[in-house]
């Protein structure tokens, strides 16, 4: 199913928490929102699964408005943050709500319900309560939960934020080969860049409640349309393009108006570079993250395959194909 | 500090909990025998047996059993939807709405009895405001109490304990992650199947909880059948039978209470607790649904036309107090404030709010010192019997007034030594032992002393938990700097720890005051001459000597009462803002 979302605004009180994103998510496709904490990437899940009424624009499934539709005939599966698995039923009967509510036959549900959990790999567990399941278990149950009712749309709110690190990662393959079987199209929402970058096959970037970019994940990282994106995403070096080593390094490029970046790892040493001095140096094996002082006292950060210590003099210098140029927003100014 | 105040809290508790509750089973469990032609007293359930074969006090059992489970779930029905309504909506004058409730609460709605009869019996307001518009003839009147107040009984326990379910349900309902309903409509569950299937089966432990507290208080109240004069309750025939000492039935019925709400209590707090710990956190705030324009008045008009309805026995009282005349009429034909000047010249109401203001002092005051120093001991101290103090300070909640307070009676007013110990002991040292517990404690030669201390008694579970609290949030630091620079810790006690935690301990005191002075069992049971009777037995007595003003001046006694009632609230509110509400959850 293909989802479209037109202009949404969304306000809570006086305050503007969704000011204007359009985006489109193709059917099958696993999209991702990416930002910080309350730059309102949430508040557009939760405005999809409808439990928030938009107070401006349009949402469209299918190309069929959703406005007025409520939650629960909408046909999206959330995957919650903290799960959501009810206490007092068990797992089957947590995997089955959806299908009774559905009012699907009793020999149906059993069967959909042990194929779910046999996906997720929890069938073991069918009949044990929630409270002695792991973290990791409860999620898996969310999983099954969310999928077993065959949804227009999956939507994963933060789904991994409460696992720990080891977990993460063996939940964050589960989640991409269960999206790539089922070919549900997803919304998935988080904060953690890697979890985007790894899963998505496109990323929209949030910021303050405005969408500042869309690609694929080699755009997000190697063209960021902003400072901000570029900078949320990895790590960069962001000059103001007035400044003296900006203008050393960009030779021809500038303006005022304008700030310059570039990643750490694009930073090469040799030849007749700039000069600059080592004044911090953090060797770790596969590369080595120095900080450089150029002569104008402007430091940067770069990421080398050479060894250098503190205190020593380099030249360095960036190829113009990795220089990164982004108009300085007027409100910034 | 733990050496100084352990050994006489034991003693207290021993002395004051624990021996009565002994002397009570002692006395009910008893069999007597002719044995060799002998009387001999043994172990053996005759009494309850007794009980059980007569029919009468097996309809006593009855009507309680039915008075408590119908004021239960019709306080269900009423409390449900409104705590969900308070947790989810915003509507005009919410807050205010919600003050009221809890005034309903420590409202005494024995006094309110009085006024419920006024509007409520064959020619009151009720059925006369009916005639007037024709719908009732005035030669059938409706009779709204039911026979002989049975109904009564329940509309008033309905009307005061309701707020308390509602409490107990708002707080297990706002326990529930919101995601939870979240995740059920969003798998296709309307608004009617998430409540049944989400909302309610989570809500249940909160539910069972506050059922538990209103059946336990419904079962157990003494007050208001005894202003109906209804007499086929167990409370109303333990009262008829406390002062016969040697009538073990009476001890029977108090046993059996205390069985029904042992086994409620433990069942509240079985089902109450549940196995639903709440997992993970709450990624969304619960959100209030604001109800704008007709839909918000509505809601606030409903919640307020029940709140003007639990008030309204209240206001018949106050109605009354001012009442010259009131027959036959909607309203009073007559008023006047004359009442309430002779509140001043009928001496055994002047007597009973000296006798309620010394009791409800006494027994704060005491309250105060006995609170402080277990909860300090609890939260600061590690000691051998620290699992048996906390169980101590906590049993009260499960002694309803009404058996503590039959228990105190049988206990005190009964020379503790037999005869048979001069033996060992000399018959001089059993002889002074015994008179002088007779001189201090016997509730028939004077109340004062057990009275304090059986309100005491009551509200040390309640002050425990407010020192508790208090202790809890004050960092023990604080205390160890001051022992750090060489303060003793009596001094560090007083300068440092009593300080931080006063409004927790005012707000306590001042609840055990209101408590103390709107108490009707243990005033009824232990208080037997008129020269001590505390306001609420005085209300009670004065209601019914057969004059024409009794009631009016019984209900100026009532309304003084309020007055007395509402300064306290006011205070303990200004102390307390918004915890207040944490105080009435048992």
């Amino acid at each position: 199913m293909k989802i479209e979302i037109k202009k949404l605004v969304k306000d809570f009180g006086s305050n503007r928490v969704i000011d204007g994103v359009s985006l489109e998510i193709q059917s099958g496709e696993l999209f991702f929102l990416l930002g910080p904490s309350g730059c309102g990437k949430t508040t557009v899940l939760r405005t999809l699964a409808g439990f928030y009424e938009p107070d401006g624009g349009e949402i469209l499934f299918n190309s069929k408005s959703m406005l007025g539709v409520p939650p629960h005939k909408r046909n999206t599966a959330l995957v919650f943050q903290n799960y959501a698995i009810w206490p007092h039923m068990t797992v089957f009967e947590n995997v089955a709500y959806g299908l009774r509510v559905r009012g699907v036959s009793a020999a149906e549900i059993s069967e959909r319900v042990e194929n779910a959990l046999e996906r997720v790999k929890m069938s073991s567990f069918a009949s044990r309560k929630p409270s002695s399941l792991s973290g990791g278990q409860q999620q898996r149950v969310a999983l099954a939960r969310a999928m077993v009712v065959n949804p227009h749309a999956l939507l994963f709110d933060e789904p991994l934020s409460n696992l720990d690190a080891r977990l993460r990662l063996e939940m964050r393959d589960e989640i991409k080969r269960l999206q790539a079987e089922t070919k549900i199209t997803s919304l998935y929402v988080t904060h953690d860049q890697e979890e985007a970058l790894s899963l998505a096959h496109r990323i929209g970037v949030m910021n303050k409640g405005v969408l500042e970019q869309v690609g694929t994940p080699f755009e997000i990282y190697n063209k960021p349309a902003s400072a901000f994106v570029a900078s949320f995403i990895g790590e960069i070096n962001l000059l103001p393009a007035s400044c003296l080593l900006a203008q050393q390094l960009s030779c021809a490029i500038g303006g005022d108006d304008s700030t310059v970046g570039f990643r750490p790892e694009r930073v090469q040493l040799g030849g007749d570079g700039i000069l600059g001095r080592v004044i911090f140096s953090s060797y770790l094996g596969s590369k080595n993250e120095v900080t450089l002082e150029s002569r104008d006292g402007t430091r940067i950060k770069a990421w080398l395959q050479d060894y250098v210590k503190e205190g020593d003099e380099v030249r360095f210098h960036v190829e113009s194909e990795y220089l990164l140029q982004f108009q300085n927003k007027r409100e910034l100014r | 500090m733990k050496k100084l105040f352990l050994p006489p809290l034991m003693a207290f508790f021993a002395l004051f909990l624990v021996y009565p509750l002994v002397t009570l089973l002692g006395g009910a469990f008893q069999a007597e025998r002719v044995v060799n032609g002998q009387a001999q007293s043994n172990f053996g359930f005759d009494y309850f047996l007794l009980v059980f074969q007569n029919p009468f006090y097996r309809e006593c059992f009855a009507n309680s059993f039915i008075i408590a489970v119908v004021t239960t779930l019709v306080t269900i029905a009423l409390a449900l939807p409104l705590a969900m309504l308070f947790l989810r909506c915003e509507f005009p004058a919410k807050k205010a709405l919600n003050v009221l409730l809890l005034a309903i609460l420590v409202l005494p709605p024995f006094v309110a009895a009085i006024g419920l009869k006024q509007f409520l019996s064959r020619y009151g307001s009720l059925n006369l405001i009916l005639m007037h518009l024709g719908i009732l003839s005035p030669q059938h009147p409706v009779d709204w109490l039911g026979s002989g107040g049975f109904a009564g009984i329940i509309i008033l326990q309905v009307l005061h304990l309701y707020p308390i379910m509602m409490l107990s349900t708002q707080a297990a309902l706002a326990n529930i992650d919101p995601s939870l309903r979240d995740a059920a409509r969003n798998l296709g569950a309307g608004g009617w199947r998430t409540f049944h299937t989400i909302t309610l089966p989570l809500a249940m432990p909160g539910i069972f909880a506050g059922s538990s507290i209103v059946f336990v208080a419904a079962f157990t109240d003494l007050g208001v059948p005894l202003m109906f004069d209804f007499q086929t309750t167990v409370p109303t025939q333990i009262f008829n039978l406390v002062t016969q000492l040697d009538n073990p039935v009476g001890y029977a019925l108090v046993v059996l209470t205390l069985v029904v709400v042992s086994i409620l209590f433990v069942l509240g707090k079985k089902l109450g607790e549940g196995d639903y710990a709440m997992m993970g956190r709450a990624s969304t705030q619960a959100e209030t649904q604001v109800l704008g324009g007709i839909k918000g008045w509505l809601c606030t008009a409903a919640v307020a036309g029940l709140i003007f309805l639990s008030l309204l026995p209240h206001l018949g009282v106050v109605i009354q107090s001012f009442a010259a005349k009131w027959f036959m009429t909607v309203l009073p034909g007559e008023w006047s404030p004359q009442f309430y000047g002779e509140i001043f010249n009928l001496k055994i109401a002047t007597v009973s709010v000296r006798n309620s203001l010394v009791y409800a002092t006494g027994s704060a005051v005491l309250d105060v010192f006995l609170g402080m120093v277990i909860a300090w001991l609890l939260v600061r101290e590690k000691f051998a019997g620290r699992g048996l103090l906390d169980v101590l300070s906590m049993l009260p909640l499960a002694l309803p007034g009404l058996v503590l307070a039959f228990a105190y009676y049988v206990t005190f007013s009964k020379a503790p030594l037999p005869e048979a110990w001069s033996g060992w002991l000399g018959a001089a040292t059993v002889k002074a032992i015994n008179s002088t517990w007779l001189e201090w404690f016997d509730p028939r030669r004077n109340p004062t002393l057990i009275l304090v201390i059986a309100y005491a008694v009551h509200r040390i579970p309640f002050m425990v938990r407010a020192g508790y609290a208090g202790l809890q949030q004050t960092s023990v630091t604080l205390e160890e700097a001051s022992a750090n620079l060489g303060a003793g810790p009596l001094r560090t006690m007083w300068k440092v720890t009593l300080p931080l935690i006063a409004a927790n301990l005012i707000a306590g005191t001042l609840l055990t005051f209101i408590f103390a002075m709107l108490d009707v069992s243990n005033g009824m049971i232990l208080a037997q001459e008129s020269q001590f009777f505390p306001m609420t037995k005085a209300i009670y007595y004065v209601m019914a000597r057969i004059t024409p003003t009794a009631s009016a001046i019984a209900c100026a006694l009532g309304v003084l009462a309020m007055v007395v009632l509402g300064a306290g609230l006011l205070l303990a509110a200004k102390l307390l803002g918004q915890k207040m509400g944490r105080l009435f959850r048992a």
